[in-house]
């Protein structure tokens, strides 16, 4: 198992080092970084006064090394904007991101696995249509529409909960509630796709000749074998909410690193765009790592792969 | 015809469901204005920041300028100067009014003044905007009341930027680090400071021992609160829902359905923001049509902006005669026109020898309505011009321009309020990258322009540069960019055309 978990570090600090290459070079390709800094009211001599004061002027690879350097000493470096360390930045806003994700992610687990059970367990009837159908409009919904639907009905008709900000918990209700439904329909797909396949098993009927209760049947026997391609998705949606929640950041105006990133972008702070992209690229390197060994613990075959 | 965006429907949506929320004023009791825009404001001090939000409109709540300019006449009045003279061509002297004191309670002297200009004027403090202060030679107390700003060489629109833009802080503002502190964050405005959330928030409240006499007058509200929310629909949803008080750039298709509902106040009104079509006369790979005075007519000729004015870009913009902003100083109409003719453009371009095969490269800005652009493209197809239309972010957009890698480019420049032909076109016709025309008579005017103070000659310099881009046409000037602001109908505010609104003037209503 130790050599296994070690391995799949090691795959990871690759991934790491080829995304660092990749968002360095092309963070500093695609526009002229120093014409950004300087705004849209720039003349060309403030770009090109900003162009040397940022050292833009010297060759990608160079400053790639130096950049390097100084993330693996834990220098992240300066936000252009907001001349604060980006390590300071990201941390500030780190924590509306994860209270956003965990709690949208708990909430999709919650809402998929139950429903993907019962739908999984009378496949073709009435309720099981009614999940599909639920899955399908959380599927086929952009989610800034839903996230705009949100907020006119909750905020301005309703006047329940707020447009924006994350400054209390009531600030998270929407977000999140739109941010689960996107993850919802694959998780309770995936759910209901197990148990119908688990359900026809050989085990299943062994357990069921047995005598053995019906909702012990589902939960001891036929749910741990069902949930198992469940945990690799998991990990790419939970990886999707913690990284991937910037339109939803956006629209709800949350300082989280999703916000963040549209800043970085927008403004072409480079330093904090390379630094959230690391970052993100950690998260999913982590999820995938935990996912791996979560398989590798439930179906010990993965483990002698 | 036009698509109907989520933001219009949630507009039309949220309006014909007005009566379910009625417009809430709690903040109209609590004499407090919340307000709202799409920047998000990494720094609260008005010289490291690059967002109007930030250097006009809080930096004018906490800070003052020495000299006010009222934003009705265009004249510059009294602030933390009382009285200002041009010693010579190169030295402005001021005298400071007394007893005017810091929030901090510190008085307000020459040391002040001193610190602020030799500050921002060295180009070791980068501050964002270097062309609003590298003018500056450096600033010498003469008394403890007394200023004297050094100019490198003649600057006339000088005290325009001193009455616009260059906020009076207090001795040792940033420190040793160039970094603003926190908890000192000191002006002699009307508000003082409460607090600053990077990148979402600043909270200002009445300043009590504001000075008399001020033309900006005492404070009308007790607070002020700036909020960044980038997106436009939750900033309408805020509106709508009693969250925010104040918002502005509001998109023309959401703010027809926004102004029929009951308690707001939804408000188009004209910028000093001109949009321009720019067209490069430079040398290109495969040779440019442009460089043939009679395709740039015949481009400026096939284009009806009275109708792109009416239908598309709406209420409070109108149709540009001469390549800058009416008021501003230099600004003359009588200049070369170029109304919408297609008939004429299709002779030119004849006699040009073109024969409906010309394809352009036409580059405009992701950030302003594509149907600006769009419409543009659609008229020069209809007199046999093709384009290749890209909308580029301003970066982008601002580098396609100074590589030579656009025939045409759809750009606008707001001047930063400044009311002097100065701040528009030397940026554009001063042979520097940005420069399509590199025109030498008309840069050598501009720049011989800003090198005296002599009204007078100045005005004839600025009308042979601004006649000469009309009559060779590099410039199809279009049309000045509105601004929509949308308000609680209680409050009583008023918009100028600089883009600057005047939050110290603003109040509720009885």
């Amino acid at each position: 198992m130790l050599a296994y978990v070690l391995k799949r570090l090691g795959v990871g600090a690759l991934v790491m080092l080829t995304i660092s290459a990749l968002v360095f070079t092309l963070t500093n390709v695609a526009a002229d970084p120093a014409r950004t800094i300087a705004g849209e009211g720039a003349t060309a001599a403030d770009v090109e006064a900003v162009r040397l004061s940022y050292g833009f002027d010297r060759p990608i690879p160079v400053r790639y090394v130096e950049w390097l350097g100084g993330i693996v000493q834990g220098d992240l470096g300066d936000s252009y904007r907001q001349r604060r360390p980006v390590s300071t930045v990201v941390a500030e806003r780190l924590p509306v991101t994860l209270t956003l994700g965990f709690l949208a992610f708990g909430l999709a687990l919650a809402t998929a696995i139950p429903l993907g059970i019962i739908a999984g367990l009378r496949p073709n009837s009435w309720i099981d249509r009614l999940a599909l159908l639920f899955a399908l409009v959380g599927q086929a919904m952009p989610t800034f529409w839903f996230a705009l639907l949100g907020i006119v009905v909750f905020s301005v008709m309703l006047g329940w909960l707020p447009a924006s900000g994350s400054s209390s918990m009531l600030h998270f209700v929407l977000p999140a509630v739109v941010l689960a439904y996107y993850a919802t329909p694959t998780l309770m797909r995936l759910t209901r796709a197990g148990i119908i396949e688990v359900m026809q098993s050989d085990y299943i009927r062994t357990a069921r000749a047995k005598g053995l209760s019906r909702s012990r049947v589902v939960l001891k026997h036929a749910l741990r074998n069902a949930i198992l391609p469940l945990v690799s998705v998991s990990a790419v949606q939970m990886g999707f909410m913690l990284g991937g929640s910037i339109v939803i950041e956006t629209i709800f105006a949350m300082r989280g690193v999703g916000y963040l990133a549209w800043e970085a972008i927008t403004y072409s702070d480079l330093p904090v765009v390379q630094a959230v992209v690391l970052v993100i690229a950690a998260i999913y390197v982590l999820l995938t790592l935990a996912a791996d060994i979560l398989n590798a613990w439930l179906d010990p075959r993965l483990r002698a792969r | 015809m036009r698509f109907i965006t989520p933001a219009v429907a949630i507009a039309a949506t949220a309006a014909a469901f007005s009566f379910v929320a009625p417009f809430a004023s709690a903040q109209q009791a609590q004499n407090k204005l919340r307000w709202a825009s799409t920047p998000s404001i990494t720094a609260p001090d008005p010289y490291y920041n690059f967002h109007r939000e930030a250097m006009l409109l809080n930096g004018q709540l906490v800070w003052d300028t020495l000299i006010y300019r009222d934003g009705e006449t265009g004249e510059f009045l009294p602030l933390l100067a009382t009285e200002w003279e041009w010693v010579d061509d190169v030295t402005l002297e001021f005298r400071l009014r007394g007893g005017v004191q810091f929030h901090d309670g510190r008085t307000l002297s020459a040391a002040d003044v001193v610190y602020t200009y030799n500050y921002i004027s060295d180009p070791e403090n980068q501050i964002n905007v270097q062309s609003n202060v590298n003018w500056i030679e450096s600033a010498e107390a003469i008394d403890d009341m007394t200023v004297r700003l050094h100019l490198k060489a003649p600057f006339p629109p000088a005290l325009e930027y001193v009455a616009t833009l260059h906020a009076i802080l207090p001795e040792g503002f940033f420190g040793d680090n160039r970094a603003a502190d926190p908890d000192n964050l000191i002006g002699t405005g009307p508000y003082r400071f409460v607090e600053f959330v990077p990148g979402s928030s600043m909270r200002v409240t009445r300043f009590e021992n504001y000075f008399e006499g001020s033309p900006k007058g005492q404070p009308r509200l007790d607070e002020i609160e700036f909020r960044s929310i980038p997106d436009s629909s939750t900033q309408l949803a805020e509106l709508m829902s009693g969250g925010l008080d104040w918002i502005w750039y509001v998109p023309a298709d959401q703010a027809e359905p926004l102004a029929g509902r009951p308690g707001l106040s939804v408000k188009p009104a004209e910028t000093m923001r001109i949009t321009f079509l720019s067209m490069n006369t430079r040398d290109m790979d495969g040779g440019n049509p442009l460089q043939d005075k009679r395709v740039r007519q015949a481009i400026a000729h096939a284009i009806d902006r009275e109708t792109i004015v009416r239908q598309i870009v709406g209420a409070g913009s109108t149709v540009v005669e001469a390549p800058c902003f009416r008021t501003q100083f230099g600004c003359t109409a009588d200049v070369t026109q170029h109304p919408y003719d297609p008939d004429r453009a299709r002779e030119l371009l004849e006699e040009a020898g073109f024969d409906g095969s010309i394809t352009l490269e036409l580059v405009g800005n992701t950030s302003r309505d594509r149907a600006w652009i769009e419409s543009v493209a659609g008229y020069l197809s209809q007199v046999g011009i093709q384009t290749n239309v890209q909308l580029l972010q301003w970066a982008a957009l601002s580098e396609r321009v100074a590589g030579n890698g656009a025939h045409l480019a759809l750009a606008d420049w707001g001047s930063y309020g400044i009311n002097d032909v100065s701040a528009l076109l030397n940026n554009f016709f001063t042979l520097t990258s940005d420069d399509m025309a590199r025109d030498e008579t008309v840069s050598e005017a501009l720049l011989a322009a800003t090198r005296t103070v002599n009204q007078d000659e100045r005005l004839a310099y600025y009308d042979t540069a601004v006649g000469r881009i009309a009559e060779e046409v590099y410039w199809h000037p279009m049309w000045t960019n509105p601004v929509t602001y949308a308000h609680d109908s209680d409050l009583e505010f008023t918009a100028f055309p600089d883009e600057n609104p005047r939050f110290y003037l603003v109040q509720w209503g009885e």
